[in-house]
């Protein structure tokens, strides 16, 4: 047991000193991979360690069946769907992992689109916009520069 | 010189951290119960065939499971509140001390397919309870403060012994803290003030207006590089006697920051959690050890007055 417990904090160090990069692929690597998902040894401690100025910010436009388009943004989705901060939280880390993942943002915005199309029984047509946001530092803030905003992904999911 | 913990002080601290993790487990649940559906069911924010095709296969899904035993579309957030309820009875009896370390191995298990049900929405309190969990497995955290009698020897498989857990976890911190300085540290948002004040502003984490930080910039200035000294220099600190109690409070205070200001409130507890159950022992016999000192140099002063009044 000893053993390998002093086997996991030696993965956690070839994790956080990125030596585990330099294992050439193959069996060894399948098998270390394999073990450190099990365990989460491969974890990398960031804790703000970069872009926390930056963001992904989803907006949706609800179109109900009597003409009228609600818009819902995820700061708006916090207090909107959220019942607790946990929950809401967890946005955040959808918008890190929606921009990382790129293979499945289609995937990603049609299942958000089609929980929302659920959820609101009168609505035949869900846009999801993903924008990418950049804060001003403290100079910028300063000289009262605001947030940056470009639209990185749009999507619509319609019921027809 | 500093006496070392003794052996039921270890228990003790590693009871605190079975408690600690296992309550935690159960709070987080209770924070997914009213948007389970949401967050979790097949036709939740994210579905599961999505999240079922994010993973490596060799990760269990609920999915598969139902899969496995042909359960029908309708049944699945049955087996759902099912998969919950044990999850809830695993946590409460790894926080009683009961069945421990078969609670903490199921756990696991559950946590594991929770990560992969939530994949886009993981966190690091969730990777936290994690690793905290995986020491439980092994860690001898049921000998203190336990509904569990002892067992006539009859275990799952051995445990570790208490002080060999405790350096695992100490071990663990130095490193999780070097890495999360190191990197700070070669970051020049940290040293300006920037990354305090990024964060606090980020519509993600605040609560209320924190652009009037930009005004008195010595503040979040003072706040990263205290940020920096403390993360990076815990490896080091914390094996020095009576200085770790100082670094211990720190540490404390800027997780509780990182909860009161930032709203991480279950990731301040965690982290708060591993800390002191690595070292509060530690540090509390250094704080100890310090009284006694000081009331032990206040008696030879007292007598030396003595000593003094009656020759005069």
């Amino acid at each position: 047991m000893q053993l390998l417990l002093i086997a996991y904090l030696l993965r956690v160090f070839l994790a956080i000193t990125a030596l585990d990069t330099k294992i050439p692929d193959g069996f060894l690597l399948t098998t270390i991979d394999f073990i450190s998902d099990l365990n989460k040894s491969q974890w990398a401690y960031g804790f703000f360690r970069k872009d926390i100025n930056k963001r992904l910010s989803f907006q949706f436009g609800v179109h109900r069946v009597n003409g009228t388009v609600d818009t819902l943004t995820i700061e708006r989705g916090f207090t909107f769907f959220a019942p607790n901060r946990e929950y809401g939280l967890r946005f955040y880390n959808l918008g890190g992992s929606f921009l990382n993942d790129t293979l499945s943002q289609p995937m990603m915005t049609r299942s958000i689109g089609v929980f929302l199309l659920n959820k609101f029984r009168d609505a035949y047509q869900v846009d999801v916009a993903a924008y990418f946001e950049s804060y001003p530092d403290i100079t910028e803030s300063c000289d009262m520069v605001g947030p940056r905003r470009q639209k990185v992904y749009d999507a619509v999911v319609s019921l027809y | 010189m500093i006496k070392a913990p003794s052996s039921s002080d270890m228990f003790r601290a590693l009871a605190f951290f079975r408690i600690g993790i296992g309550s935690f487990a159960l709070l987080q649940m209770s924070f997914f119960l009213p948007v389970l559906a949401d967050f979790m069911g097949p036709e939740g924010w994210i579905q599961w065939e999505l999240t079922q095709a994010m993973n490596p296969l060799w990760k269990i899904h609920l999915a598969d499971l139902c899969d496995w035993f042909h359960v029908d579309d309708q049944a699945k957030m049955a087996v759902l509140y099912v998969f919950v309820g044990i999850y809830l009875l695993s946590a409460l009896g790894l926080t009683l001390g009961r069945f421990t370390r078969c609670s903490a191995l199921m756990l696991i298990f559950l946590h594991s397919v929770l990560l992969k049900m939530i994949t886009p929405f993981i966190y690091g309190a969730d990777i936290g309870l994690h690793i905290a969990l995986f020491y439980l497995v092994f860690f001898p955290s049921n000998h203190c403060y336990a509904l569990d009698k002892p067992q006539c020897g009859r275990t799952l498989f051995p445990s570790v012994d208490p002080k060999f857990a405790l350096r695992v976890l100490q071990i663990h911190l130095c490193l999780l803290y070097y890495s999360a300085g190191s990197e700070k540290w070669m970051q020049v948002d940290w040293w300006n003030g920037n990354a305090i004040f990024y964060a606090l502003t980020n519509p993600d984490f605040s609560w209320t207006d924190f652009t009037w930080m930009a005004n008195f910039r010595a503040l979040p200035v003072v706040l990263g590089v205290f940020t920096i000294l403390l993360e990076s220099l815990y490896t080091i600190a914390m094996w020095i006697p009576y200085v770790r109690v100082f670094f211990l409070v720190g540490i404390c205070f800027m997780h509780l920051g990182i909860m009161l200001f930032l709203q991480l409130y279950l990731f301040g507890w965690i982290m708060i959690v591993l800390s002191f159950s690595a070292w509060g022992i530690y540090a509390w016999n250094d704080v100890k050890e310090w009284s006694a000192h000081k009331k032990k140099r206040y008696v030879l002063l007292e007598e030396s007055a003595i000593v003094l009044r009656s020759v005069s």
